[in-house]
């Protein structure tokens, strides 16, 4: 069963007026074509101002009616289980009660269930398998923007499923952004910090990722789509080109839509492909790709992880692929990728520091992070690491004040040190930091996460004494686990891994 | 790249259908071509096959420009079933069902 516009509206409406404390709901800027008003719900548990954000965009293509609802219910399950202090159980996958807590304590989650509302309506009032939203096209006799090619990234390149004719199912409109539906996606881009972005379509069982108009390189920073001549409708992306993305950003997009792919296999084993987006089809002007796309056309755009997800699977029924006569179970696998995607943006760094009430400054690890130790592969690995762990491991440090205490104050050490690279990394640093570790390993029983605890635990011990330019060289040259390679001569155990040290970029 | 219009009359009226199809005996990278030259709606495949949601008219250009259509199946233009679609009333019940199972002291 699917809901109505108007129930949609209901549902968020009433949610915000019972709930006024976890839900807030916003008017967005701009009414529909025939003139819906759109609605945005935001959630979040306790106070807090600067969070970091996660939009979820649903009923973007008419057709694809499962993911409203399902955004929908998900908010619900997030408001019953924060509520109940429960967990969220989706068929084998299980987030705990301090999962959730954390999630809805630590982010804003920003929910657009029914983008295109007059798209939604005619698909129950007329035309079940009707894909864009109503504009009346001037000088033609069609109806309908895609308002998934709307949006301001290689907007007018007409490749692949993207047209420049008003009459095609993915006309991408006469401008970036004519369309109110698809400025109000950016209007909520523009308005909040959103560290990860999924606009939900149907159906192929895909977790799609940019770029969409060309294919993914990592080694020519100049082929940028900044550069690519666009907004004409008869320029072309040459053969030749490939759009750049940095190794650490290629990282993080396919960790991320990995550990989504296996969310969604543990609810009831449905196995998604994760991928570049053109390898479903070529496209341009796409949400998921503009919301990555900002921070590179303007710097002062905070970076958005841009996913699109493709819910279901292809029946061989075109009608019900697109909205399955019982979407239950499929509504259950989109929910566990969505929230997937959440506990994913959530920073354990920024988390604990912002719950302490000393606060240190992390635009010094951001920068350490970023513009260090994402340029070798042995510092993308230690990032990697750093990710994958802080998923299991964050719930367990926020209930224990006493050891949050203690990783805030290495926090703050951390950034302290980081300001000055002749600063030394000393011994009792060190050993709080082990000792911090040692409570970590004892606190989960995943035998990976200990495995990585042990491998960090082992390098810091070895890294007491240097100075901070020294600790973050060996962990850009070495990976975890990695141990170096003793001098020609000298006597020693023969090392288990030996790593070469990479050309610094 | 070529620009295509549909007819007049597209989308169909309440009696239109659409189909959906693939095309034959043309290899992948030329359906694809005229996928895009033509503006057609593509459905995802992930066998990657050249999948089309195409109306009659779509079908008669391919046909005119020698291809041949395969038809898998067709969908008169309708609006969705009324049995898929919430009752208010079911919508409004299902939403306090839910809601009732929140804690007496929560946090509201």
């Amino acid at each position: 069963m699917y809901r109505t516009v108007s129930q949609i509206d209901s549902a968020t409406n009433l949610l915000s007026v019972l709930f006024p404390a976890v839900f807030h709901r916003v008017q967005l800027p701009e009414a529909s074509v025939e003139g819906r008003p759109v609605y945005a719900l935001r959630m979040r548990a306790g106070g807090g101002g600067d969070r970091r954000g996660v939009l979820v965009v649903g009923g973007t293509h008419a057709r694809e009616l499962m993911n409203p609802d399902a955004i929908i219910e998900l908010a619900i399950d997030l408001l019953l289980a924060h509520l109940n202090e429960t967990g969220i159980t989706y068929g084998g996958r299980v987030w705990s009660a301090d999962d959730i807590k954390v999630i809805v304590g630590a982010l804003d989650i920003w929910l657009l269930p029914c983008m295109n509302p007059d798209g939604r309506n005619f698909v129950m009032t007329a035309d079940d398998l009707w894909r864009k939203n109503r504009r009346v096209n001037a000088g033609t006799p069609c109806i309908g923007v895609d308002p998934n090619r709307n949006a301001d990234i290689v907007w007018g390149v007409a490749q692949g499923q993207t047209s420049c004719s008003p009459c095609a199912d993915t006309y991408c409109g006469p401008s970036a952004f004519s369309e109110p539906e698809a400025r109000n996606v950016r209007y909520l881009l523009d308005t909040a910090r959103m560290v990860s972005f999924v606009d939900v379509h149907s159906f192929s069982e895909l977790v799609l990722f940019p770029w969409g108009h060309a294919t993914t390189q990592s080694t020519d920073p100049t082929q940028r789509f900044t550069s690519l001549p666009t907004g004409t409708c008869t320029a072309s992306i040459p053969s030749s080109y490939h759009e750049y993305m940095t190794p650490r950003d290629v990282q993080r997009f396919t960790t991320v839509s990995a550990r989504i792919v296996n969310d969604i296999a543990a609810v009831r084993g449905r196995h998604y492909t994760a991928e570049p987006s053109i390898n479903l089809y070529p496209t341009t002007g796409t949400q998921g790709d503009y919301a990555y796309s900002r921070h590179i056309a303007d710097a002062t755009k905070y970076k958005t992880y841009g996913f699109t997800f493709e819910t279901g699977p292809n029946t061989g029924d075109t009608r019900e692929s697109f909205h399955p006569a019982d979407p239950t179970l499929i509504k259950r696998d989109a929910k566990a990728a969505i929230l997937g995607l959440m506990q994913q943006s959530v920073c354990a760094i920024e988390l604990i520091n912002t719950s302490v009430s000393a606060v240190s400054k992390l635009a010094t690890l951001r920068t350490a992070r970023d513009e260090l130790l994402a340029t070798t592969a042995a510092g993308r690995e230690w990032i990697a690491l750093f990710e994958r762990v802080q998923v299991p491991l964050i719930s367990a440090v926020m209930s224990d004040a006493k050891l949050m205490q203690e990783a805030a104050d290495l926090i703050g050490v951390a950034t302290q040190r980081l300001a000055s690279e002749a600063s030394e990394f000393s011994a009792a640093d060190a050993k709080r930091a082990v000792a911090v570790l040692k409570k970590l390993r004892k606190m989960t029983r995943i035998r990976a996460v200990q495995v990585d605890l042990d491998a960090t635990a082992d390098r810091i011990g070895k890294l007491s004494g240097k100075n901070m330019r020294r600790v973050i060289e060996s962990l850009m040259s070495q990976r975890p686990g990695s141990v170096r390679k003793p001098a020609k001569g000298k006597k020693g155990k023969r090392p288990g891994r030996v790593i070469r040290k990479e050309k610094r970029r | 790249m070529a620009k295509q219009t549909r007819s007049a009359d597209y989308p169909p009226n309440s009696s239109a259908l659409r189909f959906e199809a693939t095309l034959g005996p043309a290899p992948r990278a030329k359906a694809l071509e005229v996928a895009s030259a033509l503006a057609l709606d593509r459905l995802p495949d992930v066998d990657r096959k050249v999948r089309l949601l195409i109306s009659p008219d779509d079908a008669r250009k391919l046909l005119d420009r020698g291809y041949e259509v395969h038809l898998l199946a067709a969908y008169p233009v309708a609006p969705l079933r009324a049995s898929l679609i919430f009752s208010d009333e079911a919508a409004t019940d299902w939403l306090d069902k839910q809601l009732k199972s929140v804690a007496p002291k929560g946090e509201r």
